[in-house]
């Protein structure tokens, strides 16, 4: 599904990225931890294409083509999506028209014919309900005046309805409570199939208690310092990033 | 008391000694309205096909619909407006319509109406007059849209509306001109005691579109809103000079201007607020924000405050800003175009002026007009 080649990207001319190499099977869930300032974030970007970074070295293939040279809304089209840690809010623009742009953005690009705004809704309805979202929040702007938890929950729920292949969560956890975490959780984990991959990129070891991953890898300073399957999370859980800072300075 | 025909002599010597203000007057210093002088020949009657409006006129003559002319008032509301028209500070444009108008059409009556003035193809100038003046305590939509065929023509129109005790006055004004027309716009708005008024000033399209607004709030409860979207593209250039005078305690006013910019057009907002000496509980707002979609695209703020009260409530917020990259982002991150997610973002601002129009179907009407002008905007 993914391959990542010995990425490398940088942000006004400051290395971030410095060597990435991973591996992501269809149907596979990895975990990315790391400390605040490791490049979680910008990895996720990078992957969606943000702009903002210029990638200097390395290949993105998903489902064996590179898609360095896509835009940001060919790679979403060819099924890529990313929950974005820090949601954007759009006053003005209401979340339903957004939605509903974008759905029918993808199925164009897939072929399939527009989904009428009934249908749309009746399924915006199902999803926001599996979310224990408030149905007022699709007739509002997009995260405008949305708590932290709103805001992520209308990330899932935009999943939920672009129906990807890949999927990024970037740091979806912060800002939830523990209500809002199960709802969350249960959410994606409904959403796994074999078709489909995960990267799920996270602080704290909280997240995977729920959403549990095939294999962990911990980046720190723009590397992939260690990998290994769900007990390192339980590993970092205890010991914490020092060691792995610490062996990272040697 | 003068007679209107008094009043237009020397309306007509005043412009014939003073001319019409140009770039050597302060408020005109960015409405630049060349090859436009009083020498220009009024527009002639001309029949026309009304589009469904209320009441069409046509190079200022009532062609279609039911006005009532000024002599047929009684005689309370000849003399209010004729005294306010001999008060108005001289105004080469206002003045100029008053030598040349045909005669002051009045709206006396509450509800919602539709109104459609056009020009017709020329170098001509129309100078319709029409003023406003609901009874008291009634609520009162005026949906008044001002086109114009290519040609080098002026509408030149002088509007006043008066609000008294407890009426509610709301207007929607639209100037959507072929792109080598202009337009002035003098509109003098009283609201008494208790009283709302409420403007939406849409300059969408024209070579220059320019409104003189002159505000009075004169008793105590009085409101007034003024609100405004100003579409830029080409070398287009629209203007709102606003003046809002506070004569009385306990009145509020509001003004919200919004361009939106490409090309090397431009606007200018000028927002002059005047707060009466012990005009005391006074609220005014006050906020302009551009969006430039161009490089060579302009937008000139100048709030003007001049308070004479120490218990007044005055604020004031100017920015001048581009499309928002992160926005701009999160969208295409969903799959949406480049291009549509810049109309989206663009539609979404234009949308906070157009959300304060409360009559659904004029501003259904108004977002139509306003999308069609948005795509030359968003492309340039
Ligand atoms: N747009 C940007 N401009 C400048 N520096 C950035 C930008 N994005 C990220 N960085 C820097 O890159 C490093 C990694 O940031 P980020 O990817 O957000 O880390 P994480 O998500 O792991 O906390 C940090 O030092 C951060 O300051
Ligand atoms: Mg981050």
């Amino acid at each position: 599904m993914l391959e990542i080649r010995n990425l490398h990207a940088e942000v006004d001319g400051k290395p971030i990225l410095k060597g990435i190499h991973l591996k992501l099977a269809a149907g596979e869930t990895h975990a990315i931890m790391g400390p605040n300032g490791s490049g979680k974030s910008t990895l996720s970007q990078v992957i969606a294409g943000r702009e903002d970074y210029t990638v200097t070295q390395g290949e993105i293939i998903y489902n064996g083509r590179n898609i360095l040279e896509l835009s940001v809304e060919e790679r979403a089209r060819e099924g890529i999506f990313i929950a974005f840690q820090y949601p954007t809010a759009i006053p003005g623009v209401n979340n339903m028209q957004f939605l509903r742009t974008a759905v029918n953005a993808i199925r164009k690009h897939r072929g399939e014919k527009e989904l009428n705004s009934g249908d749309f809704l009746k399924e915006a309805r199902y999803a926001m309900q599996q979310l224990d979202m408030n149905p007022e929040f699709i007739k509002r702007a997009v995260n405008d005046g949305f708590s932290g938890g709103e805001k992520k929950k209308n990330e899932i729920l935009q999943m939920y309805m672009l129906k990807p292949r890949l999927v990024i969560l970037d740091e979806t956890d912060s800002g939830l409570d523990i209500d809002a975490l199960q709802d969350v959780s249960r959410a994606v984990n409904q959403f796994r199939s074999p078709e489909r991959s995960f990267l799920v990129v996270t602080h704290y070891q909280r997240l995977l208690d729920y959403i549990k991953p095939d294999h962990i890898h911990v980046l720190f300073d723009g590397r992939i310092v260690k990998s290994g399957g769900p007990e390192l999370a339980l590993e970092l859980e205890q010991s914490g990033y020092d060691e792995i800072k610490a062996a990272a300075v040697l | 008391m003068p007679s209107l025909l008094e009043l237009k002599l020397r309306a007509n010597q005043k412009v014939e000694q003073l001319g019409l203000p140009g770039e050597h007057h302060e408020d005109w210093l960015y409405t630049q309205l060349e090859n436009i002088s009083p020498e220009i020949p009024t527009a002639p009657a001309r029949p026309g096909n009304h589009d469904g409006a209320d009441v069409y006129l046509v190079n200022g003559h009532l062609v279609r619909g039911e006005l009532m002319t000024l002599e047929h008032m009684p005689p309370t509301v000849i003399s209010k407006i004729l005294s306010l028209y001999e008060r108005e500070a001289y105004d080469g444009f206002s003045s100029w319509n008053l030598s040349q108008c045909d005669t002051v059409q009045v709206v006396t009556a509450a509800g919602t109406m539709r109104l459609h003035h056009h020009v017709t193809t020329g170098r001509h100038a129309a100078h319709p007059r029409l003023a406003i003046i609901p009874p008291a305590r009634s609520t009162t939509t005026l949906y008044l849209r001002l086109t114009a065929e290519p040609g080098e023509s002026l509408t030149n129109l002088h509007l006043l509306l008066i609000a008294e005790n407890n009426t509610k006055l709301n207007l929607v004004l639209e100037q959507d001109l072929a792109v080598t027309a202009s337009s002035v716009v003098t509109l003098h708005a009283i609201a008494e005691k208790d009283a709302r008024i409420e403007v939406t000033d849409l300059q969408l399209s024209g070579k220059v579109t320019r409104l003189t607004f002159l505000g009075e709030l004169t008793g105590a409860g009085a409101h007034l809103a003024l609100h405004g979207l100003l579409l830029g593209y080409d070398a287009r250039h629209s203007d709102s000079t606003a003046s809002i005078r506070h004569l009385s305690s306990h009145t509020t006013s509001k003004e919200t201007y919004y361009s939106i910019l490409n090309n090397a057009s431009s606007s200018a907002f000028t927002g002059h607020i005047y707060v009466e000496r012990n005009a005391q509980q006074v609220d005014a707002q006050q906020l302009n924000r551009s969006l430039l979609l161009g490089d060579a695209a302009r937008a000139f703020s100048r709030p003007q405050l001049e308070i004479n009260a120490d218990d007044v409530k005055c604020s004031h917020g100017a920015s001048v800003g581009r499309l928002d990259p992160t926005a701009l982002f999160y969208l295409r991150s969903r799959g949406i175009s480049q291009a549509e997610a810049r109309q989206i973002l663009i539609e979404a601002f234009a949308h906070e002026i157009l959300a304060g129009i409360a009559d659904l179907d004029i501003r259904k009407s108004v977002e139509s007009n306003v999308k069609f002008h948005l795509q030359d905007v968003a492309h340039g």
